[in-house]
């Protein structure tokens, strides 16, 4: 295909526009050249018509030997009405008459001589003046030589008409390309409705907000709607083959571990022994979960609810750290929303929340507050907290700086670098409120209307 | 303590059953959903050691209907499923609570000894009846300040008396917490083993209630 355009491609809408108003813009040229024409054609019938009359009149005091009869001449009707910026010629062999306005030269010779006896017309031009002119070529019969009779009246007489007529039809035309390139735009943004409402329901399911592009199409949309559910259809079915696979694969790995963990532990195995299982499931734990954010990822564009999330996840920590009789407070304003698949932000601050459950004395803290285009969760607790210079080791993937609890130390690595992928961050300090440690995970808001 | 194992791998789920038996609890195993199920809606367990992934069907839909149909018995969800969107929808399908694979064999003892207890409405890990104190956390019972050596049917009755002390345990409920689901409930034997425990702890520490059972009394402090 060839391109005419080698700049950044075109919008449907200028497309469209561009389209509309070259083909306004050829219509209304045509309208105007042939109305020009055709005025002009008018306008110059009605003159050389009236001429024409004037050379008959010549032609009628002319006597069969082409002298002219000024005393015939006068009482013929046509020339005593004639204008007087008109004027009249008869050249003759036997002499040469005028009268009226000077005709002066003919501009150029017509191409080609015509015939005698028959009228044609042209252009003389005496000082600045212009004067179409009409002539009759007359053969003397018997005589040797022919009679040329011309009558001419001003150009102006046909331009100053022409122009006087024209100038508002060109201002009703003008006036008419700009009515004709609204409704254009009007019946572009009418046509193009439905390619908007298509690309509004498909960033819907992209944001998570709909399942699949619901709503009624035109004729030429519906098979693209059509396609666009099948690829979604498609792309949830790998999605969810990619997470069964990933829990199939965590099923199968787990398992045997855990029997052989058991059996260890009745066989008394040794603590190198036991520490090596426990090095084996870090690892496997490590994989599984890059493997199931990759699955997550796959996802596309996604929105999470913050406070359904940190709801559910206080009532788990509830269950999980049910003797410790933990007070959890809550502050998330008004229903905030992320930019991030749901089951990264469980990730994230399930893991945020589990590790101040497990140090907090009696309090827990989760709130949030806007930062720019990023939303800061706030996760405290009033636990010993981490010194300054231990903080950096603690996001390290496979550090713990604790060897008494549970896990394998991927927490606050996972957490970090789940943060990043989003383009946000997690920063630990010291709790100003409860003393304990404050972790703070900055993520992308979703913006109001998805 | 009776326990029901729901659990697809025979091989950890014998593993687990032996860790079970040897703290004293009475262990049923099953591996098929529908047995699972059945189990759980039809006999009456202490608590559920449940996987989530069983033969012919997740373990999830389960918990599901036992809480539609008004079974409240306490369940360890025991998974490979390690996310936190894993746990937080165990928790909302109505576990009590959550331990991934692989885990310490303490680790799940601690964990069912401590869902029972606060399922019986103690809220302290030991329950204290007179002299005799149950320490829920290790199993294990104190007389008069000094440990109590019992026999391991001795331990199972005793402490299905202490966790629903100063209430009437008919003998088929405190069978069902002596023998497994496929053994034979043998009532005299039950007999002896009270009669063995009265002559530890005084013989009006376990009151005969004709015609319905066995009650411990006792004050808390």
């Amino acid at each position: 295909m060839i391109r005419l355009w080698r700049g950044p491609v075109l919008s449907l809408r200028g497309r469209l526009l561009i389209a509309a108003g070259l083909t306004i813009a050829l219509a209304v040229g045509l309208t105007a050249l042939s109305t020009r024409y055709l005025m002009t054609q008018i306008v110059t019938q009605t003159l050389d018509s009236r001429i024409d009359s004037q050379i008959l009149a010549l032609d009628a005091a002319l006597t069969p030997q082409g002298r002219l009869d000024l005393q015939r001449l006068r009482l013929l009707p046509h020339f005593q009405t004639a204008p007087l910026q008109w004027g009249w010629r008869v050249e003759s062999p036997e002499g040469r008459w005028s009268g009226g306005a000077n005709l002066g030269e003919e501009e150029a010779a017509p191409r080609q001589r015509p015939a005698w006896g028959q009228i044609y017309t042209s252009q003389m031009r005496h000082g600045g003046t212009v004067m179409h002119a009409r002539n009759l070529r007359k053969f003397l019969s018997g005589q040797s030589g022919a009679v040329v009779l011309t009558v001419a009246a001003p150009e102006q007489l046909i331009t100053e008409p022409m122009e006087a007529a024209l100038k508002p039809a060109f201002v009703a035309l003008g006036l008419m390309i700009v009515v004709l390139l609204a409704v254009a735009y009007g019946q572009l943004l009418y046509s193009l409705r439905p390619v908007l409402d298509l690309r509004r329901a498909v960033a819907s399911v992209r944001d998570g907000q709909q399942q699949e592009v619901h709503g009624q199409w035109p004729r030429e949309l519906a098979p693209l709607s059509e396609e666009l559910n099948g690829l979604i259809r498609q792309n949830a079915s790998g999605l969810e083959n990619a997470r069964l696979h990933v829990a199939n694969l965590a099923h199968g790995l787990k398992t045997p571990l855990a029997t052989l963990t058991l059996r260890l532990a009745r066989q008394g195995a040794d603590a190198e022994t036991q520490a090596f299982v426990a090095d084996m499931a870090r690892r496997i734990d490590h994989h599984l979960n890059r493997a199931r954010s990759g699955a997550q990822m796959l996802g596309g564009r996604a929105s999470a609810d913050v406070s359904v999330i940190v709801g559910r996840l206080v009532r788990a920590m509830q269950h999980l750290h049910e003797d410790r009789a933990l007070s959890f407070a809550m502050d998330l304003g008004a229903q905030p929303k992320l930019a991030v698949d749901p089951a990264d932000l469980d990730e994230m601050l399930g893991n945020l929340l589990d590790n101040a459950c497990r140090y907090a004395r009696r309090n827990v803290g989760v709130s949030c507050r806007v930062e720019g285009s990023l939303l800061a969760l706030v996760v405290e607790d009033d636990g010993p907290g981490i010194p300054a210079h231990a903080i950096e080791q603690a996001l390290t993937h496979g550090t713990r700086l604790d060897e008494s609890g549970q896990g394998y130390g991927f927490g606050l690595g996972i957490v970090r670098e789940l943060a990043e992928f989003y383009g946000g961050s997690l920063e630990l300090t010291d709790s100003l409120q409860w003393n304990g440690l404050s972790a703070v995970l900055r993520l992308p808001r979703r913006e109001v209307g998805y | 303590m009776r326990v029901l194992v729901g659990e697809d791998d025979a091989s950890l789920a014998e593993e687990l059953a032996h860790v079970l038996r040897h703290d004293n609890f009475v262990v049923d195993v099953a591996g098929a959903r529908d047995d699972v199920h059945h189990l759980g809606s039809t006999e009456h367990y202490d608590a559920v050691v449940l996987d989530l992934g069983l033969y012919g069907g997740d373990g999830l839909g389960v918990l599901h209907q036992w809480r539609a149909q008004g079974c409240d018995v306490p369940v360890l969800v025991l998974t490979a499923r390690s996310t936190w969107s894993d746990k937080a929808a165990g928790f909302e399908a109505g576990a009590d609570d959550y331990l991934t694979k692989p885990f310490l064999p303490q680790e799940v003892v601690a964990r069912l000894r401590a869902l029972i207890r606060r399922s019986q409405g103690h809220a302290s890990p030991r329950i204290r009846c007179g002299d005799l104190v149950y320490d829920t956390f290790s199993g294990s019972f104190t007389f008069k300040g000094e440990i109590f050596r019992l026999t391991a049917f001795e331990v199972r009755v005793l402490a299905a008396l202490t966790l629903r002390k100063n209430q009437v345990v008919s003998r088929a409920e405190l069978a069902e917490h002596v023998y497994e689901y496929d053994s034979e409930a043998n009532f005299q034997s039950m007999e002896v083993i009270i009669g063995r425990i009265r002559r530890k702890i005084g013989a009006h520490a376990i009151e005969t209630v004709r015609g319905l059972g066995y009650r411990l009394c006792g004050p808390d402090q």
